[in-house]
């Protein structure tokens, strides 16, 4: 680091001091440089004092001791999850997979059904299920909105099914018991030719749709609609009076369900006594 | 050189492989060549690492993700190189990726710079108090390691605790020789300022001022 022509002095010395005392210049100026610390008394204590600082760094810092803990095990483990071992499969033994393989080995969300499709679009309409992203809680896959979706669409098909099942089944004037069904496909439906029906299928039928409805008056008595707009029902555009009136009656009834228990007698006294008095 | 054939099995003895024998045996997907690997080198990455980084749990982590990074790449390893100078330099880039990345202190790391990892420190003394003061002695020196620029930490523990020389360290951080000498040299100043800042400081701290008398002895 010094011309080798000149004297070397102290000033010298003193920049190469820190390369010194680790051996680190050429050969050259090293011999130098040692010739220069035996005969100067200035530089001789400096040179003590980077060293024993020198001494003190590779003391503490060599004490600390090598790796506390064997790095083998982990990194086995994910050479066994990239499959980088002989006769081990891409993905075993993943206790710390990388994160590509993670997403691989991400147990995958269970699809629904279509017919738990449809149930789903029962329980939560389609628009709102959409809207409100009330389906991410329920699935927890990746990507939530396209299952969702999938679910709407599924569900709305198996709609539009029912109701033509129960347009073609129905005698005239019975009016879909479904109200969150698609209100255009059933009345596309029931402008259809009417079909020949025997006696038995007509019994039958009868027999379904009457059924139907008693189903749908329990449905509209225990759970009361008053804004189907608000509960994310589609609107039902009835094709006939008689249908309009039906569904008011299905929507609106004030006939209690025959089914609701009605308290009477003591048990009725009992569950509204008020006044104090105590019945033995 | 084992041949092909005999790198299915590990030898009895592997110490007479070389670095270059066992990378091939890792080639082939042998796993006694990645686990032997790791063996002779870890604990020297995890050296250089934990004198880069203030956390012996990011040392670890560092010096293991070193090892994956070699493996996934093998089929590029240069046999012509060492080893270990690859494994060290990715250690470096990780320190220094890491430090970067980690949020900067107040006090540039402190002595509790270190946040909850227990130290492997050898404390094997007689005397506790001894081990006491040698661990005060360690984080003091720690305190100054990290003190200084990432690109001095890693030349100085690969010169001072591997004992790699200037060319060996300029392959491994991707210099010229001079580069390193420089570094080295402003390494050992920087550290050896920062001992005896703060060794003046102490004192300071510990002298009593002459007019800081007990206010209760005083009758005050």
């Amino acid at each position: 680091m010094s011309d080798s022509s000149q004297p070397y002095n102290c000033l010298d010395f003193e920049r190469d001091l820190h390369l010194v005392i680790g051996g680190d210049l050429d050969p050259q100026a090293q011999v130098r440089a040692q010739q220069h610390l035996a005969s100067c008394s200035d530089c001789e204590p400096r040179a003590a004092r980077a060293g024993d600082v020198r001494q003190l760094y590779f003391e503490a810092a060599g004490r600390v001791s090598g790796a506390p803990i064997d790095a083998w095990p982990k990194i086995r483990e994910a050479l066994r999850s990239e499959g980088r071992l002989a006769g081990v499969p891409a993905g075993a033994g993943m206790d710390r997979p990388t994160e590509g393989a993670q997403a691989e080995s991400e147990p995958r969300a269970k699809r629904p059904t279509a017919l738990e499709a449809a149930a789903l679009a029962e329980v939560l309409p389609a628009r709102e299920f959409i809207a409100t992203g009330e389906g991410a809680s329920l699935d927890s896959g990746r990507r939530p909105w396209r299952r969702v979706e999938s679910r709407a669409w599924a569900g709305l098909l198996v709609g539009a099914a029912a109701a033509a099942a129960v347009i073609f089944l129905r005698p005239s004037g019975a009016v879909d018991p479904s109200p969150n069904r698609s209100g255009e496909d059933s009345s596309a439906l029931a402008n259809a030719a009417p079909q020949a029906v025997t006696p038995a299928e007509q019994q039958g039928s009868q027999q379904t749709n009457s059924i139907q409805q008693l189903a749908t008056q329990q449905l509209a008595a225990q759970q009361p609609i008053t804004d189907p707009a608000s509960a994310g029902l589609r609107q039902i555009s009835p094709t006939s009076s008689a249908e309009r009136l039906a569904l008011q009656s299905v929507l609106y009834s004030p006939v209690p369900a025959p089914g609701a228990i009605q308290p009477t007698g003591p048990e009725r006294l009992a569950s509204f006594s008020t006044s104090g008095v105590e019945l033995r | 050189m084992p041949d092909d054939r005999s790198l299915a099995e590990e030898p009895q003895d592997a110490s007479v492989l070389t670095d270059a024998d066992l990378i091939r045996a890792a080639q082939t997907g042998a796993e006694w060549g990645f686990r032997i690997l790791v063996e002779r080198h870890q604990a020297r990455a995890f050296r250089v690492a934990r004198q880069m980084v203030p956390d012996s749990g990011d040392a670890l982590d560092i010096s293991q993700e070193a090892f994956l990074r070699v493996f996934r790449n093998l089929e590029r390893f240069d046999p012509k190189h060492e080893f270990s100078t690859w494994l060290y330099r990715i250690v470096s880039n990780l320190c220094i990726d890491h430090l970067r990345k980690r949020r900067p202190t107040a006090t540039g790391g402190g002595e509790d710079g270190d946040d909850g990892h227990p130290e492997t420190i050898d404390t094997s003394v007689p005397d506790p108090s001894a081990g006491l003061e040698r661990e005060e002695l360690v984080a003091r020196v720690r305190a100054c390691i990290e003190a200084l620029p990432p690109h001095f930490r890693s030349v100085l523990a690969l010169r001072e605790l591997e004992g790699l020389p200037c060319t060996e360290i300029a392959r491994i951080v991707d210099a010229t020789h001079v580069t390193v000498r420089w570094r080295l040299h402003r390494a050992r100043k920087l550290f050896q300022e920062e001992w005896e800042r703060r060794e003046r400081i102490g004192a300071a701290l510990s002298t009593p001022t002459p007019d800081a008398g007990d206010p209760v002895a005083d009758g005050t």
